[in-house]
């Protein structure tokens, strides 16, 4: 073994540590682009489970997409969804109400706090990209810059979401300052939408590239698809 | 955080710890310690960084209400290359670089000898690296082991500092393999925060002594009293 190797953790997404090297960085931030649907919230909530199962904690935070009660209501008929770990190996930290009014320096301080309180080494935050509503253009980009920034300083490895606005491939914005990039794509085939993934960036990593199908069921979650190119 | 007080309450003054903790646990692991150390035992002491800068360590231990931050001194070696903003005022700093890691115990040789160098070891009672593996990044395997080995020496013409390396093991083989043999205990951070002393069970009774050589305990800094509460002390380390 190459001692400076970077260390990897797996994923929980069934095919997918097979095309990054055996799993995501630790410590890094990946952001996991899509379009609404897609598969973004399942994907998040797989990689937590996913490290739940190994004894890692996991810290989930919810933006404004939609209150945690719901995403949970839905996200419970999936297999994977083991309610033992709701508020132990996983915690989930609803912040919709806070960021009404917050300043970028607040929802930072209010994201360091819990980090430090839950010590997670997975830690999700879904969508990311609602700041940007939130905040200045300028502030907005030094936002993602010191949010990055702390994550990568912490011992974790973060998945951010990210929405993706009709005609944009992924959130270009935040592309700059993470890691990794994951979309999560919808195409019409044959008068029917297909899912697929595509490893955009990954540093450090010599991960496939072109567009993999994938298949989202309640038992696993996402699983990706052999290759049909 | 008891069996870890325990076990590191067993520890001989000037005896170089190897902590054998998960890639996903260090940073944890440091805090616990430095909480132990700082407003458990009142100790007084040094960090260096590697891994992360300064800063975000002491934000985490502000975090974790550990008070005796200002008995902290640290010496940043990647502070200047993480984007971090410059040290705040509150917290005792030297900048360093993670570049040829092996001139660092120059720099701390002279403190010990004179005082003149990044930091007086004599006023300190104990001295931390948070995570041998980091310095990999930056240097050949080769330099880090000459940096522990001459960092080690360095820090015994002190029989009183408490002494830790943190690693993990499992995914840096080489560098504990070559480490292992220059520290005198071994404790195992488990993943639910138990302590295996030197990895071999937790029902073991002793510590592993690993240098084979028997050290003259001249006074612990760190330490249980006879009804096995703490004793917290504040006395710097006896110089002689």
């Amino acid at each position: 073994m190459n001692e400076t190797s970077i260390i990897r953790i797996p994923s929980g997404i069934w095919g997918l540590d097979e095309m990054i090297e055996g799993g995501f960085p630790f410590p890094s931030v990946i952001l996991v682009a899509g379009s609404a649907g897609t598969g973004k919230t399942t994907f998040a909530q797989k990689y937590l489970f996913e490290g739940a199962r190994h004894g890692e904690q996991g810290l989930f935070i919810t933006t404004l997409s939609e209150p945690t009660q719901w995403m949970l209501r839905y996200s419970a008929r999936f297999g994977f969804v083991k309610r033992e770990y709701f508020g132990r190996e996983i915690i989930y930290v609803d912040m919709g109400s806070m960021l009404r009014n917050a300043s970028g320096e607040e929802i930072l301080s209010f994201i360091d706090d819990k980090i430090a309180e839950v010590m997670p080494q997975r830690i999700v935050i879904d969508p990311v990209t609602i700041m940007k509503t939130m905040l200045k253009e300028e502030d907005y980009r030094m936002f993602l810059f010191d949010l990055t920034n702390h994550l990568k300083n912490w011992e974790a490895t973060t998945l951010l979401t990210g929405e993706v606005k009709p005609g944009e491939l992924y959130p270009s914005d935040v592309s700059y300052a993470v890691d990794g990039v994951i979309l999560l794509m919808l195409r019409e085939e044959d008068g029917a939408r297909r899912k697929y993934i595509e490893v955009l960036k990954m540093r450090g990593t010599n991960h496939q590239t072109g567009m993999q199908p994938i298949n989202i069921d309640s038992e696993n979650g996402i699983m990706v698809l052999k290759s049909r190119f | 955080m008891q069996a870890i007080i325990r076990e590191i309450g067993d520890v001989g003054a000037g005896e170089r710890v190897l902590f054998k903790v998960s890639y996903n646990r260090i940073v944890q692991i440091n805090l616990v310690i430095l909480k132990i150390l700082l407003d458990e035992w009142m100790k007084q002491g040094i960090f260096i960084t590697v891994d992360r800068p300064h800063n975000y360590m002491d934000h985490l231990l502000k975090m974790h209400r550990v008070e005796n931050r200002h008995r902290l001194t640290y010496i940043d070696a990647i502070g200047n290359y993480s984007g971090a903003e410059s040290g705040s005022s509150e917290t005792n700093a030297v900048n360093h670089t993670p570049f040829q890691i092996e001139k660092l115990p120059d720099d701390l040789i002279k403190g010990i000898r004179n005082g003149s160098g990044m930091v007086d070891m004599r006023t300190n009672d104990f001295i931390l690296i948070d995570n041998l593996a980091a310095m990999l990044n930056y240097n050949p395997l080769e330099s880090v082991v000459t940096f522990v080995d001459r960092y080690l020496k360095a820090i015994a013409l002190y029989d009183s500092i408490f002494t830790a390396l943190f690693i993990d093991s499992r995914n840096h083989p080489g560098l504990y393999d070559a480490i292992k043999p220059l520290c005198d205990v071994e404790l195992e951070i488990t993943t639910d925060m138990s302590v295996r002393k030197g990895g071999v069970g937790t029902d073991s009774d002793s510590m592993v002594k690993m240098s084979g050589d028997k050290k003259k305990i001249i006074r612990s800094i760190l330490m249980f009293s006879p009804g096995g509460q703490l004793e917290k002390k504040a006395g710097k380390p006896d110089i002689s």
